[in-house]
């Protein structure tokens, strides 16, 4: 029960930073769109990844939200946050400059600070999906 | 599956991701550039370094006693002295908070040519003298359309890069503070209609020589034009970047159009300073012959002789964590080096006959 | 269960309206107006942290943008 109450609170984090997250973009999406177009990696394409990096964060926010499917949402949430941090040790170690293309308040966290939070969060997502798999096996010898 | 596959195959994914989205990337010196350096043997010795709290912006003026730069805290100059044991002296400059808060001037660049001090409120756009000694205030406000780059060729007569309105980009004007003459360019400048961000530059005016010049930030060229702004000659600095690597759009928001960079804006001549006919740059890019390590780990400045636009050669000083200077003045045989929080003086020993090869 | 469920459910409402209050708070994108607190408003260059929304390549004085709305400004980055 407590195992289970701890990855309530790791789902409800990670929802609460993809929504965010997601949500910022697209009330910015123009910023959003441009600040992308600007970065050495992503520059070619730039207007597919600004809506497909929105949507994803909502859809794996909807599976984390269903019970039944929060297992899937914490390993997408475990690759989504793979992929953000590459992308900045990438930006930070290879790109002359750093476009920030971060929503909201996060876009006033530093490309270093950035980067440990990502790194929190992708060891959040990693925690999530060992306790409830723990969880469910033991559930299972006990059924 | 078992749990482990899964965080297997996602690490793996996201991991090949990463590499394809890196091998795509548009990194400069990932490949090799086209050119090779040669180097002045011995051209370079450190001879003095004051380190600083403030973050450093621009070196405004030298004198043979001392060398001015501003900082981040607006209106304040500081007189580095090239004596090392006289230290620094902070100067407040003189009606500062007058002129911009009455006028809302903003945005100023200084220069000083002493004794006087001249402000260019860039956008205003104003151009404003004063002396050190409070004894002297002028004005003037000129055509509408803002300036980016500004070069003193005589006393109180300027050359500045100004937005034409009607052509929506940026043009060199000869502007005369005592008259208020305003004198527009033919032809030297390329339109391009995006306010001058794609073509920015910096502007020099060499007075040995009694020329202009206006070295791109985006691409190898250099313009050279005089001071009635007759366009001279078109050089290339050493690398082979010879198109923009930048592309500006108008980008919308929140009510508020602006022209702007619409993809990573590569600059190519980072910063560079013209002397006695020579131009001393340093370039983004790294030679063929130079080694990544060597690259970062230095600070290197090409010289191009800007009587024919021929490469002479390279001089390179040590860039501690690469930290590379954010503005050079070359002055007095010395080189100027500014960082965010020091300043490091060269002394300059340049045989252009002899080389490294 | 239930209870649970909506826990997560609070975390994505409460996402939306921190979303949409900071939104409202930050304001213009271009916020190189007015920067420093107490200054009369004006145009000013931007620090690297107040342009952050613009970026410029390097650390030069490049120019970052060409606002054209209303009136002329060019934006350099100090």
């Amino acid at each position: 029960m407590k195992k289970n109450a701890i990855v309530e609170v790791i789902s409800a984090l990670l929802v609460f930073l993809f929504i965010y997250a997601a949500v910022s973009k697209l009330l910015d999406f123009n910023k959003f769109r441009y600040q992308l177009g600007q970065s050495p990696f992503i520059t070619g394409f730039s207007g597919w990844v600004a809506w497909a990096i929105p949507s994803g964060e909502i859809i794996v926010a909807v599976l984390l939200v269903i019970r039944r499917t929060r297992i899937t949402g914490l390993y997408l949430s475990f690759f989504l946050m793979l992929l953000f941090t590459g992308y900045i040790f990438i930006m930070l170690k290879y790109s002359s400059y750093l476009p920030c293309s971060c929503g909201g308040v996060l876009s006033g966290m530093s490309w270093k600070q950035h980067f440990v939070f990502n790194l929190v969060f992708t060891g959040l997502s990693l925690s999530g999906i060992l306790i409830q798999n723990i969880h469910s096996q033991k559930k299972q010898l006990v059924v | 599956m078992k749990s482990y596959q899964y965080l297997l195959i996602i690490v793996l994914s996201a991991f090949v991701i990463i590499l394809v989205v890196f091998h795509f990337g548009d990194i400069p010196n990932r490949h090799n550039n086209g050119f090779v350096r040669n180097y002045f043997p011995s051209a370079i010795s450190k001879v003095q370094e004051a380190g600083f709290q403030d973050v450093l912006y621009d070196i405004v003026g030298s004198t043979a006693r001392c060398i001015y730069v501003t900082t981040a805290t607006p209106g304040e100059i500081l007189e580095v002295s090239r004596n090392q044991h006289d230290g620094t002296k902070r100067i407040k400059i003189p009606f500062f908070a007058r002129f911009y808060d009455s006028l809302q001037l903003g945005s100023l660049a200084v220069k000083i040519d002493s004794p006087y001090v001249y402000l260019f409120a860039e956008n205003k756009p104003a151009i404003a003298k004063t002396t050190f000694d409070s004894t002297l205030f002028e004005v003037r406000i000129l055509p509408p359309g803002p300036f980016t780059r500004e070069a003193m060729v005589s006393n109180d007569c300027f050359i500045l890069r100004k937005i034409e309105p009607r052509l929506t980009d940026q043009v060199f004007v000869r502007y005369d503070l005592n008259t208020g003459l305003l004198k527009k360019e033919d032809g030297i400048s390329q339109i391009y209609g995006d306010g001058g961000v794609v073509s920015d530059g910096q502007l020099h005016f060499d007075a040995a020589t009694g020329k202009l010049y206006y070295i791109y930030f985006y691409k190898n060229s250099i313009l050279s034009f005089d001071t009635s702004l007759h366009f001279l000659a078109r050089y290339s600095s050493i690398d082979t970047t010879s198109s923009f690597h930048i592309s500006t759009a108008i980008v919308n928001n929140s009510g508020t159009a602006a022209y702007t960079n619409v993809t990573p804006a590569n600059m190519i001549n980072r910063v560079n300073d013209v002397h006695n006919g020579l131009l001393f740059n340093m370039s983004t890019l790294k030679a063929d012959n130079e080694t990544d390590d060597f690259f970062s780990d230095h600070s290197i400045l090409d010289i191009i002789d800007l009587k024919n636009g021929r490469y002479l050669g390279s001089i390179y000083f040590p860039a501690p964590n690469g930290s590379k200077p954010s503005k050079i003045m070359i002055a007095e045989n010395k080189l100027i080096a500014l960082y965010t929080h020091s300043l490091i003086i060269y002394d300059l020993h340049l045989h252009p006959d002899r080389q490294d090869q | 269960m239930k209870k649970s469920i909506s826990v997560v459910a609070i975390a994505a409402l409460l996402a939306v309206g921190t979303a949409f209050t900071t939104k409202s708070q930050t304001g213009g994108w271009w916020n190189v107006y007015n920067p420093i607190a107490g200054k009369t408003p004006g145009i000013y260059f931007g620090t690297a942290d107040q342009i952050k929304g613009i970026w410029c390549p390097g650390d030069n004085n490049v120019i970052c943008a060409y606002l054209i709305s209303n009136t002329s400004v060019v934006i350099k980055k100090p």
